[in-house]
């Protein structure tokens, strides 16, 4: 479908077209060259590891997938049709750019984010309450496009302008131990946590380390707005031990300050931290970015950045490592260059059984919903308003609410985030099933977006099957598919089999009441439209 | 190439690098030999921090001990509030704990404490043990649920934790999960059913189809679906499909005449009903008799309302709200007691009665008592419980334990010991860490074990 700008250079057995350039695309532009490095090293894999990857996405898997990737949402129907239906080439390179100039996108990523930094406010109601402020400052950053650097250093220092930052050490109850974990694990992808106690079981962390981290964040228990400046006062005593560390970096090198007299430990952690010389920051920052578009990371889990668990394409790693630093962290760069990849645009169909290795990344990954994404998607799909104030609920009322938003994050809320292992649980599928407002939204003339698909007057049925069609699984029905359905809806549906059979002459005498014949076919369009708003399709990523 | 996260996972599935604890193999060893006496249990929950003065332990001569008067048990020795006289001919069954002591006065934290065994600090998000116990003791072929959660209070609740939503318990009646019904009643609602007179009816929400879709059409609805499924799932195998179609496949079964049959309390005599109390208490006990009876492994009926609407935190006329609080309580465990033993399911069930904390001995100025955690009770009835003892005591003035203090994680393990669970059984946390089902520097009340 898409031809080649450039004379195909030699090309291997398997994955060859993967190495070419997007079509369209200038050959010199930094995202199209590191989109071409991307598909390169995960090709050279597939050749090693004699794997043929899956067929390239059509543009209604491209358009879902990175709607909700990117922006957390799916798109609506007539922003499907508009895509789809757009000639060109270059439109998956476009809709990417649009998608993050929008607002949905620091919204989105503000959300995940915090969750990863802050994974405490997703089940602490009270916590939840507070992280309003922290929320804000993150969307702001970030749509900004302040460098991932910055945003880390902010997050650590008591910097002004992040003054809501400060409900990250509130989070973690000031406490030095839970930062220290906090800190190695989000921005360095070492879970240092184990050490904490003894040597970690696994890794080379010693107890020693892990307090040597913690003694950066000495004193935090007791700041309450304070700023301790001194170095000399960053230590700690391991518990249980008479030991007394001072801070030190996780390579063992010393802190300097320049100024011993201002030296404020956080502020020299957030310099090593985010230093182009550190091994880990950019790393783990780069791995988190791929993950969360490519639903596995190259160090997986991604925050588990250990000897004993090498990432899938090391070199690869390293080249989006040293990306991200000379783009200067640029997040919405990274994203660009992932989603201008071939490697980027695979079908999550499994052609082949050696796909399965998600490591081999031959194949999109199917991931489920986070809570905040279904509430979205389930809200443009029926065409409800996605009520955002209801969510800060207080703890001590009853949730009286019943609000779409609330239902959704109650019962969908996980603590065991890795969307590629997401489960669905029978409540879950009774709610999505019988609840009251699912039935007001697949009943005709009580639903907001069926209603609109009913009543448009231009629209004959196979028109309105194609709208449902859009406005949930972003795509068109196959011939098969619309064939099936013309047939349940212009037989009447699921009432037609309780049509007694009489003569011809009655028949036609009870098909001619119109608005009968009409009101089951509405009936009929609903029942699809359930349908599809319980489908694997619709509750996916894919 | 196997994963990190397959070798934690395997060493969760049951790889077990450490011994099996002393305490732990002569009673697993019991167990095992007697498969069918892997026990089921009932958690009655009491959120707020119910006085173990004016019930459990009476201080009937002292200042502090308020206006009750203790009565005699079945158990001899032990004497209890008053206004707990159906409870007083069951306490032969029952080991009151009085030295329960710990040091959580917060009732978020507390309840953390009490439900999952660790104070909410750090990342790990540990899960309540009624996750963590219907993990261990559920039938996976079972159509029934493996944590039902009756009336559950709406805030301060702790949940599946790092098990992950598959173990969070099935509400029933209440909770946010309830779906929002019209406020005003119009002709395609469903039809109200006659005000129950026993409290707010226990429903599973959204358990039944929606009373504007005819069967026909549901099944017709269902036709779609599969058909759509078929098709997507077909040469696309990814956990959260299968896992999506699976939990499909099992509300269906739930939602069909056996699986909602377990929750319809019509089928109860009407005597009985009457027995366990006009509310939501009463005939939350009572289903979860049924429940057990069906083989759901826990069941856990909260009792968080009374006439004084902080339900058992009071702060405020401690007295007046104890006092209703016992008699709907009363009604409830000790009728639910004697219907298990009546069935011969007392010995196969284990009870348990708990809050987050106690109360203070002294009264404060408003006739209440304020949160207490370094002295206060609970109780194990039941199962695999040397009945009709109380463990531990308090001084005369309740201020302090007195001898044979118990901290939560003891208090788990005799549970667990109880319910035949493997204490040092793995699972893997959130952080990647595995941790153990009990804490293994706990062990269990020996002697509130038979």
């Amino acid at each position: 479908m898409q031809t080649s700008a450039a004379p195909p250079t030699e090309s291997t057995a398997t994955g060859g077209a993967a190495s070419q350039p997007q079509a369209g695309a200038p050959a010199e532009d930094p995202v199209t060259l590191v989109a071409a490095a991307i598909d390169r090293q995960i090709a050279a894999r597939w050749t090693e590891e004699n794997v043929e990857p899956s067929p390239a996405a059509d543009d209604a898997e491209f358009l879902r997938r990175t709607f909700l990737n990117i922006s957390g949402r799916i798109p609506t129907a007539s922003e499907a049709q508009q895509f789809l239906d757009e000639p060109g080439t270059v439109k998956r390179r476009r809709l990417v750019d649009r998608l993050l100039a929008n607002s949905a996108y620091p919204t989105h990523w503000a959300d995940l984010l915090r969750s990863v930094i802050v994974p405490e406010a997703n089940t602490d109601p009270i916590l939840q309450q507070q992280a309003e402020g922290f929320e804000r400052w993150l969307r702001r950053r970030i749509a900004q496009n302040a460098g991932y650097d910055r945003i880390a250093a902010e997050l650590l220092t008591d910097n002004p302008r992040s003054g809501d930052a400060r409900f990250y050490f509130l989070a973690k109850a000031n406490k030095p131990e839970n930062l220290a974990a906090s800190v190695s694990r989000v921005f360095l992808g070492v879970r240092i946590e184990c050490a904490q106690c003894h040597n970690h079981p696994f890794a080379k962390w010693r107890r020693e380390q892990f307090w040597q981290l913690a003694a950066f964040f000495a004193g935090a228990e007791t700041e309450m707005g304070a700023r301790p400046s001194d170095l000399q006062l960053a230590e700690l005593t391991i518990p249980d031990t008479g030991k007394r560390v001072s801070a030190r970096f996780l390579d063992g090198s010393t802190p300097i300050s320049k100024s011993p007299k201002h030296a404020p430990p956080k502020e020299l952690l957030a310099q090593w931290l985010t230093a182009p010389s550190n091994p880990y920051f950019a790393r783990a920052a780069a791995n988190r970015v791929w993950a969360q578009l490519m639903g596995t990371g190259l160090v997986d889990p991604v925050d588990d950045f250990d000897e004993s668990n090498p990432p899938s394409h090391p070199e690869l790693l390293d080249l989006l490592a040293d990306e991200m630093v000379r783009q200067k962290y640029d997040i919405r760069f990274l994203i660009r260059a992932i989603c201008a990849s071939r490697t980027y645009e695979l079908s999550s169909v499994q052609t082949d059984a050696r796909q399965a290795n998600r490591r081999l990344f031959a194949r999109a990954s199917v991931k489920g919903l986070a809570p905040a994404e279904l509430a979205a998607c389930l809200s443009q799909a029926i065409g409800e308003p996605d009520d955002q104030s209801g969510m800060e609920a207080n703890p001590f009322i009853p949730d009286q609410n019943g609000s779409l938003r609330s239902l959704v994050m109650e019962l969908f809320k996980n603590e065991n985030v890795d969307p590629v292992d997401s489960e669905t649980t029978i409540l879950q599928a009774l709610a999505l099933m019988n609840s009251h407002v699912i039935e007001e939204s697949t009943a005709p003339g009580r639903g907001t977006t069926l209603a609109a698909v009913l009543d448009a007057p231009f629209l004959d049925t196979a028109g309105r099957i194609e709208m449902l069609y859009l406005s949930t699984l972003s795509r068109r029905p196959t011939a098969q598919e619309l064939q099936r359905h013309l047939a349940y809806v212009e037989h009447g549906g699921a009432h037609a089999a309780s049509k007694p059979k009489l003569g011809n002459v009655f028949q036609q005498m009870i098909t001619t009441d119109k608005s009968k014949t009409r009101s089951d076919r509405d009936i009929a369009l609903g029942d699809i439209f359930w349908a599809l708003l319980n489908s694997s399709e619709f509750l996916t990523n894919h | 190439m196997v994963s990190r996260r397959d070798c934690l996972r395997m060493a969760a599935a049951g790889v077990s690098f450490a011994s099996v604890s002393g305490w732990f193999g002569s009673l697993a060893a019991a167990a095992q030999k007697h498969p069918e006496r892997k026990r089921s249990c009932i958690l009655l929950w009491m959120p707020g921090g119910p006085s173990q003065l004016d019930t459990w332990d009476p201080k009937p001569g002292h200042a502090n001990g308020g206006p009750f008067k203790a009565i005699q048990t079945s158990a001899p020795g032990v004497m209890i509030s008053e206004h707990l006289p159906g409870l007083a001919k069951q306490m032969n069954h029952a080991a009151v704990i009085r030295s329960m002591s710990t040091k959580e006065g917060d009732h978020n934290r507390a309840t953390s404490l009490m439900q999952t065994g660790y104070l909410p600090q750090g990342p790990i998000r540990y899960p309540c043990f009624g996750s963590l116990f219907s993990k261990e003791l559920v039938d996976p072929h079972s159509e029934m649920p493996g944590f039902v959660s009756i009336a559950p209070a709406t805030f301060f609740r702790t949940g599946p934790g790092f098990l992950g939503p598959q173990y969070a318990p099935m509400i029933v009646g209440g909770g946010p999960v309830a779906p929002a019904k019209p406020e005003k009643p119009d002709a395609d609602a469903p039809q109200e059913t006659a005000p129950d007179d026993f409290g707010p009816p226990l429903k599973v929400a959204n358990l039944g189809r929606p009373a504007g879709v005819t069967s026909r059409q549901a099944e017709a609805r269902l036709d779609i679906l599969k058909q759509l499924d078929r098709q997507f799932a077909s040469g696309r195998p990814a956990p959260p499909i299968a896992s999506h179609l699976s939990a499909y496949e099992r509300a269906l079964q739930l939602m069909k005449a056996k699986g909602s049959e377990a929750f319809d309390l019509d089928e109860e005599p009407q005597n009985l009903r009457v027995k366990y109390g006009r509310n939501q208490f009463g005939q939350g006990c009572l289903l979860a008799r049924r429940l057990v009876e069906r083989g759901v492994p826990f069941v856990e009926v909260s009792l968080s309302n009374g006439a004084n609407a902080l339900g058992w935190d009071t702060h405020v006329e401690n007295f007046k709200a104890v006092q209703s609080l016992s008699e709907t309580l009363d009604a409830g465990f000790a009728t639910l007691i004697a219907d298990l033993a009546d069935r011969g399911l007392l010995s196969s069930t284990l009870v348990v009665w708990m809050g987050e904390f106690g109360r203070t001995p002294k009264i404060n100025a408003n006739n209440g008592r304020d949160h207490f955690p370094l002295a206060w009770s609970t109780i194990l009835m039941g199962g695999g419980i040397r009945g009709g003892q109380a463990i531990g005591k308090t001084d005369p003035d309740g201020m302090r334990v007195a001898a044979r203090p118990v901290a939560v994680g003891d208090f788990l393990a005799t549970i667990c010991a109880s319910l035949g669970i493997d204490p040092t059984k793995q699972n893997v946390s959130n952080v990647g860490r595995p941790i153990r089902v009990i804490d293994p520097k706990a062990s269990p009340i020996r002697e509130a074990l038979a």
